[in-house]
């Protein structure tokens, strides 16, 4: 009997702390360190992450014995590395003691990454009287990459802004491309035809001047071919 | 030292049916789509590599859809500056499944080949008329007639030349018999020569006006007039007998004898004037060898003399001919074998074969000279005996040289070995597939081998959409998904850079058959761009029984690993409303209890969808589906209670 009883009283403070333990634990992919006194518990505030929706950092700052920090301030900061951008972000508390409004030490810094890919969350400053300098990578194993919204879009797959951005960027050269080229080949054209109606005007005015020449040369044979009046003799007299 | 004389000459026999002139081919060496490719957008034409210059008037390029309409616009063109390469180009061509046949001939030596590879636009060539990867052979069978040609055009080039040289230098200047045998030698010359015109128009198919305005109608054009000098030259000797008529026709049947040479391979490899030389005295020496064996034996006929002088002497040139065709023959067989390191394509290639075969019947010859020169020539020369045992081993010699001209015949018309190595064994097994980003800033060709379920190496090349030079990134990763099946979840695969825009990796995403979407993430220093891919899984070959019976359905059985199979048919099968039934079963023949299955259909013309099944016992799955007239494949994925996956596909023609 006693050690039946011994065995629920195990099995149940087995399931509890497995509860506890669970329930602890936080809720999405998020990575955790321990740095000095307090544990770093970082990831994005919503996810699936997706590119082109707000979103945030997370940062659920607690001591090493679980107590969570409230009094953060503003001397911990934290850098967003894509690639070799970077942007500074602010932290705010995400939580509000007197109204018992959110989880206590959830801290965000808020943004909209724009593109899909690996980005990487550098802290630096201070908490309290220790020095911070972390960072902390996105990917398998850490927390999650920000993804491609086209996945999840249905029915239609939007592109998203910077998709746009990025397609006007590629087009407006192509047609400015295109505009000039056929600018140039109007121009050529228009060249030719100026040539052709020049070339034109000049065998006209040469074939007009010509016309005159000739019709001035036929009058002047004309002139010249007429028959002197004939002297008609009659009794020796002349009618001249 | 007899001995060590007829080891040189049969290791020198070798290397002289090495030699035999051989011609090449135009066979394919690469095209643009691959073939087996998998496109996302429609190529604006299609250009072929060929091992050897294509002539344009006489080849074709059919671009045929599924249902092998031709949809190439115009006739195929050459690319400028490319002298090996033909086009054609494309309209704007929708989704679906695209056969390239394409029919060619050599430019150098007129020789045809064709083949067919198949592309997909949208869709994965599977079940084309050429499966993915797949060459369908390109050199067509030697033709007999062509053939019967140039066996006659060899035979009587060689019966000239050497005629010309044995009378001039071993019967003193007067012909060994008579003039009409020159006439006979010069008609079986020339009607070789028409025979291999008559042979190429009907491989070509195209008229004779056609064919002789083409480079290889020139050709043949060229060697005719060659014949036609000789033949005044064989007139003059009719008229008027003597050395200036002999110096004519051997002066004649040697000219003849180069344009053959210009117009095959050695024509077109540089450095030309040394390959065309080599081929030339190798002729000329062939010439004076198996031709003055012929003489030999018309001119001797008793023991007279003059005849027992000609033998030793003609037994001395000959020597010199076997040397020269001895030194010629290595240097022609190196070229065409591809190298002394290539030997293993004398047995791994037809053309190596074929010339294997030669050697049997040149050994055969060389044992008969063998007898001749060191037991009949002395014994006739020397004592004016065995003047008819000579006789017949000269016969059986000239006997046996028709029979290698024959098979010369037929080697020229096969692909050199070293030809055939140029050109690519059927393309390895995989699925190639090509798109860019919405914003149209980068290109992907994304290769994965095998394409298959399981383990596959993925090659991304990455190049700038505009310019298509190597694009810059920091990372390319893929990411996988396959369209209702959420319980994969979605892989993904970091590539390593290998080249500048080439990125590759390893790994085994691709757990279940089906068309997989994969965006391709290529993320720079200043941004990323994703670029989705569409990727069909290849179907391994499976077999397959097929049980037609009157008035019933066509019945499937399809086998599985693990002794398993899997009946499958349609019912009626005819276009309209029908039932697609899918039963597992084990080896016992009991029913294969199956946990869950998805199926999916695609159409005649490529698009794929799902088939919604309803179970009708543990093992047995139906679909009740519309459809149309045309050729339909069917796959079903299934995984069976122990957690065993399963899956398989059958190809039917709904038709009424």
């Amino acid at each position: 009997m006693k050690g039946r009883i011994a065995a629920c009283v195990a099995l149940t403070a087995g399931l509890a702390a497995a509860f506890v333990l669970v329930l602890s634990a936080p809720a999405l992919a998020h990575e955790e360190r321990t740095v000095g006194a307090y544990h770093f518990v970082v990831g994005w505030g919503d996810e699936p992450a997706y590119a082109g929706l707000k979103n945030s950092v997370q940062l659920i700052l607690s001591t090493k014995a679980g107590k969570p920090v409230t009094n953060l301030g503003d001397s911990l900061k934290v850098e967003v590395i894509f690639g070799q951008q970077q942007m500074e972000v602010p932290f705010e508390p995400a939580f509000d003691p007197e109204e018992g409004f959110g989880t206590l030490g959830d801290y965000r810094a808020w943004l909209i990454p724009t593109a899909p890919g690996t980005y990487t969350f550098h802290l630096f400053g201070a908490i309290g009287k220790q020095k911070v300098d972390e960072r902390f990578t996105s990917g398998p194993t850490t927390f999650d990459d920000i993804s491609d919204p086209a996945e999840v879009e249905f029915p239609t797959k939007v592109p998203t802004g910077t998709e746009l951005a990025g397609r006007l960027d590629r087009e407006i050269p192509r047609v400015n491309a295109a505009i000039a080229s056929a600018r140039s080949q109007a121009e050529d054209r228009a060249d030719t035809a100026r040539t052709l109606g020049i070339v034109g005007i000049v065998i006209g005015a040469v074939g007009l001047l010509l016309a005159v020449v000739a019709l001035i040369g036929s009058r002047a044979a004309a002139h010249r071919s007429t028959p002197a009046p004939l002297s008609v003799s009659s009794g020796g007299e002349s009618r001249n | 030292m007899r001995r060590i004389i007829v080891a040189v000459l049969g290791a020198a026999l070798l290397v002289v049916v090495a030699g035999q002139p051989a011609a090449a081919h135009a066979l394919l060496r690469r095209s643009e789509p691959a073939s087996g490719a998998l496109l996302q957008a429609a190529p604006p034409k299609v250009v072929i590599t060929f091992t050897e210059p294509p002539d344009p008037s006489l080849s074709i390029v059919h671009v045929l859809d599924e249902n092998g309409r031709d949809v190439e616009q115009g006739r195929a063109e050459p690319v400028g500056g490319a002298p090996l390469e033909l086009q054609v180009a494309l309209p704007s061509l929708p989704d679906g499944v695209y056969t390239v046949t394409w029919r060619t001939v050599s430019k150098t030596d007129g020789h045809v080949t064709g083949s067919s590879f198949a592309f997909g636009v949208g869709v994965a060539p599977t079940g084309a008329v050429a499966s993915p990867g797949t060459v369908l052979p390109s050199t067509p069978s030697p033709s007999p007639l062509a053939a019967v040609g140039r066996w006659g055009l060899y035979a009587g080039l060689a019966f000239l030349f050497g005629g010309a040289v044995l009378g001039l230098f071993v019967f003193g200047g007067r012909l060994a018999s008579s003039v009409w045998v020159l006439g006979a030698a010069w008609l079986t010359g020339a009607l070789g020569l028409v025979l291999m015109t008559v042979a190429e128009r009907w491989t070509v198919g195209v008229s004779y006006g056609t064919l002789l305005r083409s480079s290889a109608g020139e050709q043949l054009i060229r060697q005719g007039i060659g014949l036609g000098v000789v033949a005044i030259a064989v007139v003059v000797v009719a008229i008027r007998p003597g050395k200036p008529g002999l110096i004519l026709i051997g002066l004649a049947a040697a000219g003849a004898m180069l344009l053959h040479a210009q117009a095959g391979h050695a024509g077109s490899q540089s450095p030309v004037w040394f390959n065309v030389g080599v081929q030339w005295l190798h002729l000329m020496s062939v010439g004076v060898w198996v031709g003055g064996l012929a003489w030999l034996l018309l001119g001797v006929r008793s023991s007279g003399p003059s005849e027992r002088a000609g033998v030793g002497r003609f037994s001395f040139i000959a020597g010199i001919a076997l040397g020269v065709v001895a030194v010629t023959g290595v240097v022609r067989a190196i070229d065409e074998i591809g190298g002394v390191g290539a030997w293993r394509r004398l047995f791994e290639t037809s053309f190596g074969v074929t010339l294997l075969i030669k050697v049997g019947l040149f050994a055969g010859l060389m044992a008969l000279g063998a007898r001749n020169r060191y037991v009949n020539v002395p014994a006739v020369s020397e004592r004016g005996e065995r003047i008819r045992s000579l006789r017949r081993t000269v016969g059986a010699e000239v006997a046996l040289a028709v029979g290698i001209f024959g098979v010369t015949g037929v080697l020229t018309q096969l692909p050199p070995a070293a030809h055939v190595a140029a050109a690519p064994s059927p393309a390895p097994a995989q699925v190639v597939v090509t798109g860019s980003d919405f914003a149209t800033s980068a290109r992907v060709r994304l290769t994965v081998m095998p394409g298959t379920v399981g383990p596959n190496h993925f090659e991304a090349q990455i190049a700038d959409y505009d310019s298509g030079a190597p694009l810059q990134a920091g990372s390319v990763t893929l990411k996988f998904s396959l369209p209702g099946q959420s319980e994969l979840g979605t892989p993904s695969l970091d590539l390593s850079r290998k080249a500048p825009g080439v990125w590759m990796g390893e790994g085994t995403p691709l757990s279940m058959p089906g068309a997989w979407d994969v965006s391709v993430l290529i993320q720079g220093p200043a941004g990323s761009v994703v670029v989705p891919l569409k990727v069909q899984t290849r179907a391994l070959p499976q077999h397959v029984e097929v049980t037609r019976a009157p008035g019933q359905p066509t019945l499937y059985t399809i086998t599985l690993p693990g002794g398993l199979s899997l009946q499958t048919y349609i019912d009626p099968g005819t276009p309209g409303n029908n039932v697609v039934h899918f039963t597992f079963f084990q080896a016992s023949g009991d029913e294969q209890p199956i946990a869950r299955a998805t199926a999916t259909a695609t159409t005649p013309a490529g698009h794929t969808h799902d088939l919604p099944l309803i179970r009708f016992d543990p093992g047995h799955f139906v679909a009740n589906t519309h459809l149309d007239e045309g050729h339909w494949r069917f796959d079903i994925q299934a995984t069976t209670r122990e957690g065993v996956p399963l899956s398989a596909y059958f190809d039917q023609t709904i038709s009424s």
